[in-house]
């Protein structure tokens, strides 16, 4: 009798606990369903900022034609300054984009580099290594790539305020991403404010004595999560390292090269190569070395798209279709733009 | 419990200290209050109250003053 | 970034959660202990060492206390009644001697720490006339996470051991917990001994009801700091770190909106901490009791930082009352005042006391000396001019008790209480005279009007949120006044109350929170200390 007793009230126990386990199971569910509705409404629908894009210029690939582009250049405000698809284009018929924001996080990058692998298929992922030298501290660091992955996520938290700016009309459209960049995500800048010197002529270490020659293991796993993307994607990634004077030294450059042996990427390190890039950095430059403006992007995309060429299967996409007329199109609006001041 | 009730009177005029029971949770007595009330007390009555004494349960009416007067004299 | 770093909190005591249930009952307090030493090894490893010699040294006090209590109790069992009295004199002055080395190790810790820099300024400024110049940098050093919460919270036990309060605790781990439980590590309240001790040790387990008040306690405080709070602060930073630039209109505005983001940053603050010393079955002492409803300052100042204002009672304004030095003051002012003044000049002077102490431990610059002054100032004319405000109403036979009369003094509570912000916010006791002189120069509502209002960092909407959350609050307040424990019902009450007032806390703070790229950092006023 007893041992049915206590069966019963085992059964009992184990019905109450599996009773609570559906209860806050089905709290959850309700409440994720919620936030899910809210994140459909806030959900930009258009791919420019006044329609809530994070970073329009990054996010402009989601206009471009599927399965257009070659090569994509991710990294941070050195990227978007140094790499110009349009001059590829011109030059070599190489069609590419720049997927770069400004004090990007390494989570960012990933994020951004899975976004656009849902469209295109490139042959070559360039990744610019100043983010790998962001001189951040470890907690810094973390915060902001823990933030990243959080807001890339969970939309709804990068996207919540937007209940400020929307209605019932942005609330139920569907998401159309047609907003295009004309310079292909590149950042247009055509001033001049020179280093002291044609040459760069670097320090041995650069910021913070904890930062120096010091790759930080955050920004290690992201490396290697980005490596992998592109290998289960039959991607060649390659690294390019345009010098600056934020976090450009000696030091870095030394532990960037030891590292990219280390995990087998290539690095063109064109610190190195600065005679074949031919930089004069009394006229490249448009913050007195920290940046390039479209001069010196000029010359680096020149110079990096050989190199591109040379080792990898990049068609030349010149010809008599649609996309080679479009990009031609777009290729004169930059001239015009940037024309008079590249002579 | 006479002489007590003139010196709250004194202390704290309007007060229906003969039946109140939540001098010091109702706010009635504050800090300030009590430390006029421990002065004349502690000279009528020639007792020392101490920082201790001065919780609520002593003084939260007449009757719980006077209790604790009684066990001060000792 | 302020919102994650809540995020960081919350997993960091939800993972000491985790491992305190699989603990056994009795060892759970260890694991508090650890995740206080974990807690505050992450805010800055070398700065623990004065948290733990205020525990090393208010530890060993407590014990010395108590045996010399006990060794007098036995003494004096075997003595006649007039030498009891000698014996009592003699051990009093003995604990005395180590009360008050001990008050001068921890108090002295904070002292230097935080304000060696305010001494020396002030050194620097009395010898000035006297030709003295130096030119004085100002040292500071930096500052041992809590340690202002902390020092105090071991005077008190120290003062409650030596007044035989309770006996002191023998095992240090255990008053090392006492002193560095993690939820009131950043901005207290600050606990007492014997109301603390027993609950961090009793171990409670995981209940249902306990979880779900401490969740909605949680999510309370963080609506209140995410959605309003760090709201008003935009506005509120701008206007007050460039303040020449702007109307007194927007600076009457600002001194407003700081106000209502000093009152819910700090609450909440302490909301969250509090729901999160619930899940260990810890109940800390409450700290805010609807501060706004008061009718005066003296009541305002029961209602708000309720915790310090207690201390200070308990450990300063009683203590200073009953003091030989105060009985005799009391003496002189009955021989030669009238009884009237006879009252207040004594009480007055042990107030001055706490208020100059209260106002210093804001803040080590004279500022904060003033802050105290004005709040005591301004409680010493109400003492005052009582007997006039009584004789005055009872001639225009007006009603003091109506519900009128007790609105007015809400409403004149609230403006006193709005400056004495302003001056808690300003750079300097010149600033705020610059402020109320524009306040004072009001001309017009023009800046309301024509939209600068909306520009300042909180636009329209945003204010419009902000003064939801604050009917949100009132109602929530006025319920709380009428003794209806509002938070306590909602989690006790049936799913259909509970689950759509979680649910709507949590998207309230996800959706109105003011955090992520559109919004700047803000800093948790109250953790500075």
């Amino acid at each position: 009798m007893e041992k049915k007793e206590n069966k019963e009230k085992n059964n009992k126990g184990i019905l109450t606990y599996a009773l609570k386990g559906v209860r806050i199971l089905g709290f959850f569910l309700i409440l994720g369903i919620l936030l899910y509705m809210l994140q459909c409404m806030y959900y930009p629908k258009y791919n420019d900022q006044d329609n809530g894009m994070y970073d329009q210029n990054a996010h402009a690939f989601y206009a471009e034609p599927e399965n257009t582009l070659d090569v994509v250049f991710m990294g941070n405000s050195e990227a978007y300054s140094a790499f110009s698809p349009l001059e590829l284009w011109h030059e070599y018929g190489m069609t590419s984009f720049v997927c770069a924001k400004g004090a990007s996080s390494m989570a960012e990058i990933e994020y951004n580099l899975t976004e656009f692998l849902k469209t295109q298929k490139p042959k070559v992922v360039v990744l610019e290594t100043d983010v790998v030298f962001a001189p951040y501290t470890t907690k810094k660091l973390f915060d902001k790539n823990f933030q990243d992955e959080v807001e890339t996520g969970i939309p709804i938290i990068r996207y919540h305020n937007r209940w400020k700016y929307t209605g019932p009309k942005q609330w139920f459209s569907p998401i159309e991403y047609s907003w295009k960049s004309p310079s292909k995500g590149q950042m247009i800048i055509s001033v001049s404010e020179p280093y002291e010197s044609e040459k760069l002529d670097l320090p041995d270490g650069a910021g913070e004595d904890y930062l120096n020659g010091r790759i930080n293991p955050i920004t290690k796993y992201y490396v290697n999560r980005i490596k992998s993307i592109c290998e289960e994607n039959g991607i060649s990634l390659i690294l390019v390292s345009v010098p600056n004077t934020l976090t450009g030294s000696k030091k870095n450059y030394q532990a960037l090269n030891k590292y990219a042996e280390q995990i087998k990427v290539p690095l063109l390190d064109l610190q190195k190569e600065e005679a074949s890039v031919g930089l004069d950095w009394t006229k490249d430059t448009r913050d007195g070395g920290v940046h390039l403006n479209t001069r010196g992007a000029r010359k680096v995309s020149l110079f990096v798209g050989e190199r591109i060429k040379k080792n990898y299967d990049i068609p030349d996409r010149r010809g008599s279709d649609t996309l080679s007329d479009l990009w031609d199109m777009d290729y004169n609006d930059y001239k015009k733009v940037v024309g008079g001041y590249l002579k | 419990m006479e002489k007590l009730l003139e010196i709250l009177e004194e202390v704290k005029p309007g007060v229906d200290f003969e039946n109140e029971t939540e001098l010091v949770d109702s706010g009635i007595l504050d800090s300030m209050t009590i430390i006029r009330l421990v002065t004349a007390i502690s000279d009528e009555y020639d007792i020392e109250i101490t920082p201790l004494d001065l919780v609520p349960e002593n003084f939260n009416s007449a009757k719980a003053i006077y209790e604790l007067i009684e066990r001060l004299s000792d | 970034m302020n919102f994650y770093s809540y995020l960081y909190f919350l997993c960091f005591a939800l993972a000491t959660y985790v491992v305190y249930l699989i603990f056994p009952k009795k060892a759970r307090w260890t694991v508090l202990l650890l995740s206080g030493t974990a807690f505050y090894l992450f805010e800055n490893l070398q700065l623990a060492v004065f948290l733990f010699a205020a525990a090393v040294c208010t530890f060993f006090t407590g014990k010395v206390l108590t045996s010399l209590q006990e060794r007098f109790n036995t003494e004096k069992k075997e003595l006649p009644k007039d030498e009891k009295k000698k014996l009592k004199a003699y051990y009093t002055k003995q604990k005395k001697m180590v009360v008050l080395s001990a008050v001068l190790v921890n108090l002295g810790m904070l002292l230097v720490l935080k304000y060696t820099g305010f001494f020396t300024y002030m050194l620097a400024a009395f010898m000035r006339p006297f030709g003295f110049s130096a030119e004085v940098k100002p040292l500071s050093f930096a500052l041992p996470l809590g340690i202002s919460y902390y020092t105090l919270q071991s005077i008190g036990y120290i003062v409650d051991t030596y007044r035989g309060k309770y006996k002191a605790e023998k095992n240090f781990a255990k008053l090392a917990l006492f002193l560095s439980f993690f939820p009131q590590m950043t901005e207290g309240p600050i606990g007492r001994y014997d109301h603390l001790m027993p609950q961090l040790t009793a171990g409670k387990g995981y209940s249902s009801e306990r979880f779900t008040k401490a969740a909605v306690l949680i999510l309370w405080g963080l609506f209140k700091k995410t959605v309003i709070s760090d709201r008003a602060s935009y506005m509120a930073s701008t206007v007050f770190n460039d303040y020449p630039r702007y109307s007194g209109t927007l600076i009457a505005v600002a001194v407003i909106l700081y106000t209502v983001q000093l009152y819910t940053d700090f609450s909440g603050c302490i909301d969250i901490m509090s729901g999160t010393a619930r899940l260990f079955g810890v109940e800390l002492s409450e700290n805010f009791r609807q501060p706004f409803f008061s009718k005066t300052v003296s009541e305002f100042w029961r209602r708000w930082h309720i915790s310090l204002g207690t201390w200070f009672k308990d450990y300063v304004f009683y203590p200073v009352s009953l003091s030989k030095p105060f009985g005799a003051l009391t003496k002189i002012c009955t021989k030669s005042m009238t009884k009237f003044w006879a009252s207040i000049v004594p009480t007055a002077s042990a107030l001055l006391v706490v208020w100059l102490g209260t106002g210093l431990w804001h803040g080590a610059d004279i500022k904060y000396v003033v802050y105290g002054l004005y709040y005591f100032l301004i409680m010493l004319i109400g003492m005052v001019t009582e007997p006039l405000w009584i004789k005055l109403s009872d001639k225009l036979k007006l009603d003091r008790k109506s519900g009128i009369a007790e609105g007015l003094r809400v409403f004149r509570t609230i403006i006193l209480v709005c400056f004495g912000m302003a001056l808690f916010r300003v750079d300097s006791v010149t600033d705020f005279g610059a402020i109320i002189g524009k306040i004072f120069a009001f001309q017009d509502l023009n800046d309301i009007v024509n939209g600068q209002l909306f520009a300042l960092g909180t636009d329209w909407q945003d204010f419009i949120i902000i003064g939801l959350g604050i009917l949100t609050l009132l109602i929530v307040g006025i319920l709380k006044e009428g003794k209806k424990d509002v938070l306590g019902a909602v989690s006790t009450g049936r799913i259909y109350i509970k689950w759509p007032v979680l649910m709507a806390l949590i998207i309230a703070v996800i959706i109105l929170g003011a955090y992520g790229a559109d919004y700047g950092e803000v800093d948790n006023i109250y953790a500075q200390f």
